[in-house]
């Protein structure tokens, strides 16, 4: 669907008598627009068109057809193309114009030009208005000519969104949203990480804005607290699909990470490693509803890299009404922006912790007494498990809307670094209390058009950190994006066959696709194992887990496992290993797993687990998965007549590293004569 | 006449003490009822059997441990064991000690205060590399663990496993 904003520039520019219409209707008769913003208005003489082929293309065409014409190669060359156009069924650029001009023709409209265009081959039409708009969709959309034909919709002013909710909705008044929704209302390019105690993912009113979604904790991604589900709402439940709440971003790339259960065992392991995470992702906002008295080191290292890596990192200042946000972390840590909470009055909530850590504030809700004296007027409503709605109060409803409008201003510009969107806040809020900074409010409540204004539009998305592996707008989105799963099993029979220790080589071969991002991960069973590292060339003893960077295209691992206890006998799964690969396109990824030959070899050495020796390795080809699930496809073992390694019968430069490479590896094994060594070493010096 | 003047004094001073004390209660009532007394800052909580260790660069556990073992491996070869024996004896001279001995120190200092585990904190390679939540098996309490596993020279920095709340008023 094109950008409503798109819309409403062409509504300026080409109607301006509806535009103004509209506009003293709307000074007029308030009450009523309010109410008709629920149903689908749309104008009556003008329609949306995209078609199959572009017109303004076709007319070129046609003009360098005419134009060749004159001369005989031209002559030639038209008559040649025509028999094409025959052959393959289609028609010449001059006759498929005529039937496009013959279609406008029958809705009365006039011939469709470069200034109808307003999208990527999406054109408008004006008609004559003396057919339906309805009658003129369906025509449009029965020609073959037409991708897609659709009323000129009219998005309400000032972009208030359909949502039910909308109207207790108070705190997005007050932070002036509808007014910034003008100039952006969110972009899915976007990732804002939210930790928390998990989310609900079948939410109507957040499935389609949740990008990724991982659990830290071990009990499973389910929220069960509600408190994850209701900030990720406020950060971006989807806007103005006519149910539930809108958050302050309408379209967003919802990162959803678990990190607590129960949403008060939260724990410092959890926090570090989904921070990490996140900033490897590629999230650009991290929003932290939590904290305690343990003021961490290992966090504060994490915020730090995250802060440096371009992510925006925003934290509730705290529940202990009084002056004592600065005894309170990650609230007290000086690289994110501590966010206290206000009240419907733009009053400090009596909740509210504060101290001089407080950056900023925003509506947090202000009740009698705790949530359970909640109203819509007086506390934040957002998304609830269930497919449901709640009210809650608290500093945690207070920091996702900070974080929420740090993801609208870098969907305005995304070139913007994380000091700058914080710079951007600040400067922008409306002071309260103390004038100037103040341990209350900091610099006062967020003021979303206020922020936007002081954006400038465009800019490109800085370089991502290194292992992040989404994509990122500076590249061509991927048509399409397929998501592939294989899980390889390693059998006890196996290792028993393998003797003391084996080597995994994993082996993607994309095919004709293009991958985003790869992650494998390795569970074993430590009654049959010790898994001692995961290797990609270099020893990694770390978490039996990688995501790889995924332009490499064919990725290896190795995984060592060693000092295998005693084997129980019989079925039964020793260690899994879970390749899951974003890709584009629609081909199938192949994913091979193959033992290392030198696995009988007790004698691992760190040469043995190289990249070069597990792609080499044939003899043990043990399972080939189709991450489809489909008939596993054979490999083919890897040439040995030394000269010509890919039997094309040339001999070229590549050749003989392959050849070379698999010499020495047959020297290696003769271990106890180390002098071979020495020739490897000489060999790979002179090359 | 002294005397009733005396006791007048004492009656008055007790019938602004009991005007204190009355405004004290309802005064009390009053804040109670709107809830605005201030909330103390809840205490730090840990996990009891968890802490969180960040190694200096390339010297964690884990990382020794393979290095180890590599070194065995390679010491059945009769030339490796030779130029490892050299090696150490190199390392002796310089006063400082061999992979072997700094395992073995770990493993000491492990079976002493219970760790039965670590698992790193980066479920993917980062610039953080080697923070570790390390396991233990509680017998001892865990500030005292920490303060010994803190000693080790490989130790850049240990602290407990914090554990935070949510910040939404019930």
């Amino acid at each position: 669907m094109p950008n409503p904003i798109i819309y409403m520039g062409h509504l300026i520019c080409r109607n301006k008598i509806i535009w103004l219409f509209f506009l003293f209707f709307l000074i007029l008769a308030p009450g009523l627009v309010q109410a008709q913003a629920t149903s689908n208005q749309y104008i009556d003489d003008s329609v949306i068109v995209k078609y199959k082929e572009s017109p303004v293309l076709l007319e070129t065409k046609a003009k360098e057809r005419s134009n060749r014409e004159a001369s005989l190669f031209g002559k030639l060359q038209n008559v040649g193309d025509n028999i094409a156009l025959s052959i393959s069924g289609n028609t010449a650029p001059e006759q498929q114009l005529q039937q496009i001009d013959n279609i406008s023709a029958q809705v009365g409209a006039e011939k469709v030009d470069a200034t109808d265009e307003i999208g990527h081959d999406v054109f408008v039409l004006d008609t004559d208005g003396k057919k339906s708009v309805n009658e003129v969709v369906n025509f449009l959309n029965s020609q073959s000519q037409v991708e897609y034909a659709e009323p000129n919709y009219i998005y309400s002013l000032l972009a208030t969104p359909n949502d039910t909710h909308y109207s207790k909705m108070w705190a997005l008044t007050k932070i002036k949203a509808s007014e910034g929704w003008d100039q952006t209302t969110g972009s899915k390019s976007i990732i804002a990480a939210v930790l928390d105690s998990g989310i609900e993912q079948t939410h109507e009113d957040l499935k389609d804005n949740i990008t990724v979604a991982k659990d830290f904790t071990g009990c499973g991604m389910t929220d069960s607290v509600g408190h994850g589900t209701h900030t990720a709402g406020t950060v971006g439940a989807v806007g103005n699909n006519g149910k539930g709440v809108t958050g302050i971003n309408w379209t967003v790339g919802i990162m959803a990470l678990k990190v607590g259960c129960s949403g008060k065992d939260i724990s410092l392991a959890t926090v570090t490693s989904a921070i990490n995470y996140a900033v490897d992702n590629g999230a650009r906002v991290m929003n932290m509803s939590f904290g305690g008295s343990g003021s961490s080191q290992a966090m504060a290292d994490a915020i730090k890299n995250a802060v440096n890596k371009n992510v925006v990192v925003v934290v509730a200042a705290g529940n202990s009404s009084g002056n004592n946000a600065d005894s309170l972390y990650p609230a007290s840590d000086p690289n994110v922006i501590t966010v206290s909470a206000t009240g419907p009055q733009d009053e400090l909530a009596r909740y509210s912790s504060y101290g001089t850590s407080v950056d900023i504030s925003a509506p947090g809700g202000n009740p009698v007494s705790g949530s359970s004296s909640c109203t819509d007027t007086t506390c934040i409503a957002s998304t609830w498990p269930g497919g449901r709605y709640n009210l809650l109060t608290g500093t945690s409803m207070a920091a996702p809307h900070v974080a929420g409008l740090a993801a609208l201003i870098l969907s305005k510009n995304p070139g913007l670094t994380s000091t700058q969107v914080r710079q951007i806040i600040e400067s922008s809020a409306v002071d309260l209390g103390t004038s100037g900074k103040d341990i209350k409010f900091g610099a006062g409540r967020i003021d979303v058009k206020a922020a936007l204004d002081l954006v400038t539009a465009g800019g490109t998305l800085p370089p991502l950190p290194t292992s992040s592996a989404l994509p990122s707008p500076t590249r061509p989105q991927p048509t399409s994006i397929g998501d592939s799963d294989a899980i390889l099993k390693v059998l006890p029979s196996q290792i028993n066959t393998l003797k003391k220790s084996f080597v995994v080589g994993v082996d993607i071969d994309p095919g004709s696709n293009q991958i985003l991002s790869t992650d494998m991960r390795i569970n074993y069973d430590p009654d049959y194992l010790d898994i001692v590292g995961i290797d990609e060339g270099n020893y990694f003893p770390s978490l039996p887990r990688k995501v790889w960077d995924s332009t490499k295209g064919i990725i290896y691992i190795a995984g060592i496992v060693e000092k295998p206890k005693d084997y129980k006998t019989g079925s039964g799964t020793v260690a899994t290993i879970r390749v899951n690969a974003r890709k584009t396109g629609t081909t199938k990824l192949t994913i091979i797993c193959k033992p290392n030959e030198t696995a009988q070899d007790s004698n691992i050495t760190k040469d043995s687990v190289n990249a070069e020796d597990i792609i080499n390795c044939s003899k043990n080809v043990d399972s080939v998965i189709n991450i489809d699930g489909l008939t596993p496809v054979p490999t083919i073992d890897s040439s040995k007549d030394r000269g010509d390694y890919d039997d094309d019968g040339t001999i070229t430069y590549n050749d003989f590293v392959k050849w070379k490479d698999d010499f020495v590896q047959t020297l290696s094994r003769l271990r106890y004569f180390e002098s071979w060594r020495k020739i490897y070493f000489s060999i790979n010096k002179a090359l | 006449m002294a005397a009733s003047r005396s006791t007048y004094a004492i009656l008055k001073i007790m019938r602004r003490l009991l005007f204190f004390i009355l405004f004290l209660v309802i005064s009390f009532f009053l804040f109670n009822l709107n809830q605005v007394v201030a909330q103390e800052v809840p205490k730090a909580e840990y996990s009891p059997d968890e802490f969180i260790v960040k190694y200096k660069p390339g010297q964690s556990a884990q990382r020794l441990k393979l290095f180890v073992s590599e070194r065995q491996k390679k010491a059945r070869n009769f030339v490796n064991r030779m130029l490892i024996f050299l090696g150490d004896v190199k390392t002796k001279l310089i006063n400082q000690k061999t992979p072997e001995e700094k395992w073995l120190r770990f493993e000491s200092v492990y079976k002493t205060l219970g760790i039965t585990g670590e698992t790193s904190l980066n479920v993917e390679t980062t610039s953080q590399g080697d923070q570790y939540v390390v396991k233990t098996d509680a017998r001892l309490d865990i500030l005292k663990v920490i303060a010994e596993y803190k000693k080790l020279p490989e130790v850049e920095y240990a602290e407990p496993n914090y554990i935070y709340g949510t910040f939404n008023l019930p």
